[in-house]
């Protein structure tokens, strides 16, 4: 390999965006903004200026640095409204930045608006020549890709209908076979336009995706797709309220990411997966404890572990009690249900209006990495409790957290 | 190719900047084309008469005031020719003038879903604007012919119908140059675009679109004295009916081209300026 293979490609310098939330007054900015570049003559007061929050302004970008080299991958996570789309609309060049500054060495795409300019009244045919007009391309490019773009999209029956009749996936499936096929940069910006179409349209993206990166394309990928950031990206930028939050190892940094995340959204109105039911005067003081063979009340297995739930509260009505204790992975899949009715199992309340109950599991046989347990008590379909009891760690030995080799799943296995 | 973005004006190169806007415009020179054809196809495909459409408008304002002049409802005075070509042309020439005006917002509002999410010079959408109205202008030219098969004994046919074209265009330019210049505020408030639409007839009225040229003192004459576009319209119409024209407007016509040009250049330049701004407060 020689050194011009590691070139830096992108280099962010301490980049800062300022934005107003009020509207009449973002437009008051936008003219005095405007104004100042056409007649500022004292640069220096307009760097001042710029450098300083205006009443109403807050930063949705802030002092950001970053670079990133040939055939590199960065992955941009955050919450909505972090600043990740400011971000990449810097680096696109349509918005200009209040400090720092953003260098770019080769033609940058974006695979963010895709079908940008088609009208719905003319055919598939016709606006892949608008829509790759619109990307830069020249009509002649466009006429040799053709048969290319129809046959990516899957749309060859369709392409000479009005683009109005297309169902909104067979829209963004033109967009992106568009864009995908004709697309050369050097860098690449993607919005969160992997997420479209099935299965199998995805992977047949990111594996384009992929080849452009084989291929020496530096690429900057925003998504809340946890498989899609760890299996393609190399780095990755975690922003939150428009600074940078922590920037390294894709690995690491997501994993800081989802630990956060799941900090900032313990919000007690909702429980993760559902909203929060608490009828106070009917249920309270709700415990829920897990025990092992070896130890009580904890909150971290092994796969194999012998476990035991342990549910108590107190119930001030006497009913049929239906109890559903759901395992939930952080992505919000359902990986196991459990209810006492379903199994024929009745949910005693005592003369004290207790109720204690456990349910023994002879294994989780779970991957290494954190759950959720939601606990629902109904009478009859009436809801009296919903919400989240417990985050439950799963450790197995020799099995780091780790996302490239873990699934979901830790069965009983022997290599022979 | 090394692009940077900071937060310097582009202003601080003027030089670099006007070469930047050329460039682009002419690099989008095929996209300008494949636009307007999406919306030459897209604007008639969903309609039964079609480009019929283009010249029912002039045809049907004349129409209403030859009724109300024929019948003395109002008086606009002696014509120097048949009243109904006179408000016919007129209205195609304002036409060209109004229809320049508002093409750069409309081009730039068609594009901006566009400009907030990919980097494409909004001179191509604006220039696709321009190039419909030019089309439109052209077919309606059709109606010219007609008036001169319907008055041909009143009318004089005369070497000076080649210079039409020429006012035509400059009329165009003139109303595009200061529609240009108005895209950065227009876009940013509708305020502007309110006081236009209320503006414009008022402004045709103080033009000899209607009405003939007034003289004297009075206030109408002191009016269409100053209106820049006066010459444009009465200019034109007199190269292509009378064979002739005021040489002292001929001359404020001329003027008016290196004035366009000006507006127009600054139009561009501001708009530019202007564009990041504009982005962020067109969404996100």
């Amino acid at each position: 390999m020689t050194s011009t293979d590691n070139k830096v490609l992108i280099k962010v310098d301490n980049l800062s965006k300022k934005f107003c939330r009020n509207f009449k007054k973002s437009l008051w900015f936008g003219l005095r903004d405007t104004a100042s570049d056409i007649f500022s003559i004292n640069r220096k007061e307009q760097e001042r200026e710029l450098s300083h929050l205006r009443e109403g302004e807050f930063w949705a970008n802030q002092n950001i640095s970053f670079e990133v080299k040939r055939g590199e991958c960065l992955g941009l996570i955050g919450h909505n409204g972090a600043g990740k789309t400011t971000l990449l609309k810097m680096l696109n060049g349509l918005i200009k930045p209040d400090t720092g500054s953003i260098e770019m060495h080769g033609k940058v795409g974006a695979l963010i608006a895709l079908g940008a300019g088609f009208n719905p009244i003319l055919t598939g045919r016709e606006n892949i020549y608008v829509n790759g007009s619109i990307l830069g391309l020249h009509k002649k490019e466009i006429e040799g890709k053709l048969d290319e773009i129809i046959e990516f999209a899957e749309l060859e029956a369709a392409i000479d209908a009005p683009v109005r009749t297309y169902s909104s996936g067979m829209q963004v499936r033109l967009g992106f076979a568009i864009a995908a096929v004709i697309i050369k940069p050097k860098i690449l910006l993607l919005d969160e336009v992997l997420a479209v179409g099935d299965f199998k349209f995805r992977a047949k993206c990111l594996s384009r995706v992929n080849e452009l990166k084989q291929s020496g394309t530096s690429l900057i990928l925003v998504s809340h797709i946890a498989q899609q950031i760890i299996q393609n990206t190399d780095k990755c930028l975690y922003l939150h309220n428009g600074r940078v939050q922590a920037l390294g190892e894709t690995r690491e940094i997501y994993r800081l990411y989802e630990n956060q995340n799941n900090k900032y959204s313990s919000n007690e109105d909702e429980c993760a997966f559902g909203g929060v039911v608490n009828s106070n005067d009917i249920i309270s003081d709700i415990s829920f404890t897990i025990n092992t063979k070896e130890k009580k009340d904890i909150n971290s297995v092994s796969a194999f572990d012998e476990v035991t739930f342990i549910t108590n509260f107190k119930c001030n009505l006497d009913c049929k009690l239906g109890v559903t204790i759901i395992i939930h992975s952080m992505d919000g899949d359902r990986i196991a249900v459990f209810n006492n009715l379903l199994e024929n199992f009745m949910v005693k309340i005592n003369s004290k209006n207790i109720v204690l109950f456990k349910l023994w599991i002879k294994s989780l046989y779970l991957a290494s990495g954190d759950y959720i347990i939601n606990l629902v008590i109904q009478n009859g379909p009436e809801y009296l409790f919903r919400n989240t009891v417990k985050k439950l760690n799963v450790n197995n030995h020799g099995q780091e957290y780790n996302f490239y080799n873990v699934g979901l799943l830790r069965p009983i296995n022997k290599w022979i | 190719m090394k692009t940077v973005y900071t937060p310097k004006s582009p202003l601080k190169n003027p030089g670099k900047l006007i070469g930047e806007i050329f460039l682009d415009t002419w690099r989008a020179r095929e996209l300008i084309s494949i636009l307007f054809m999406r919306d030459l196809k897209g604007t008639y495909r969903q309609s039964f008469f079609g480009y019929i459409w283009i010249f029912i408008p002039p045809i049907a304002t004349t129409a209403a005031w030859f009724y109300m002049t024929s019948q003395n409802l109002i008086s606009v005075g002696e014509t120097p020719i048949p009243y109904a070509a006179f408000v016919l042309i007129g209205q195609i020439i304002w036409g060209a003038f109004s229809s320049a005006f508002n093409a750069p917002q409309t081009g730039f509002g068609s594009g901006s879903g566009v400009f907030m999410k990919l980097k494409v010079p909004p001179e191509a959408f604006i220039a696709n604007a321009l190039a419909s109205i030019l089309f439109d202008l052209v077919l309606k030219s059709f109606l010219i012919v007609a008036v001169f098969i319907i008055f041909w004994s009143e009318l004089v046919v005369s070497w000076t119908i080649l210079l039409v074209p020429f006012g035509l265009l400059t009329t165009m330019l003139f109303g595009g140059s200061i529609g240009l210049f108005c895209v950065p505020i227009g876009s940013l408030y509708s305020d502007l675009g309110r006081a236009i639409s209320m503006g414009m007839p008022f402004l045709m009225y103080t033009t000899p679109v209607i009405f003939p040229l007034a003289e004297g003192d009075g206030l109408a004459a002191t009016l269409m004295r100053w209106n820049p576009l006066s010459p444009l319209i009465e200019v034109t119409r007199s190269w292509l009916t009378l064979g002739t024209a005021d040489p002292a407007l001929v001359n404020q016509l001329l003027l008016l081209i290196p004035v366009s040009l000006v507006i127009g250049l600054i139009g561009l330049v501001f708009l530019r300026v202007a564009m990041p701004h504009l982005i962020v407060r067109l969404g996100m």
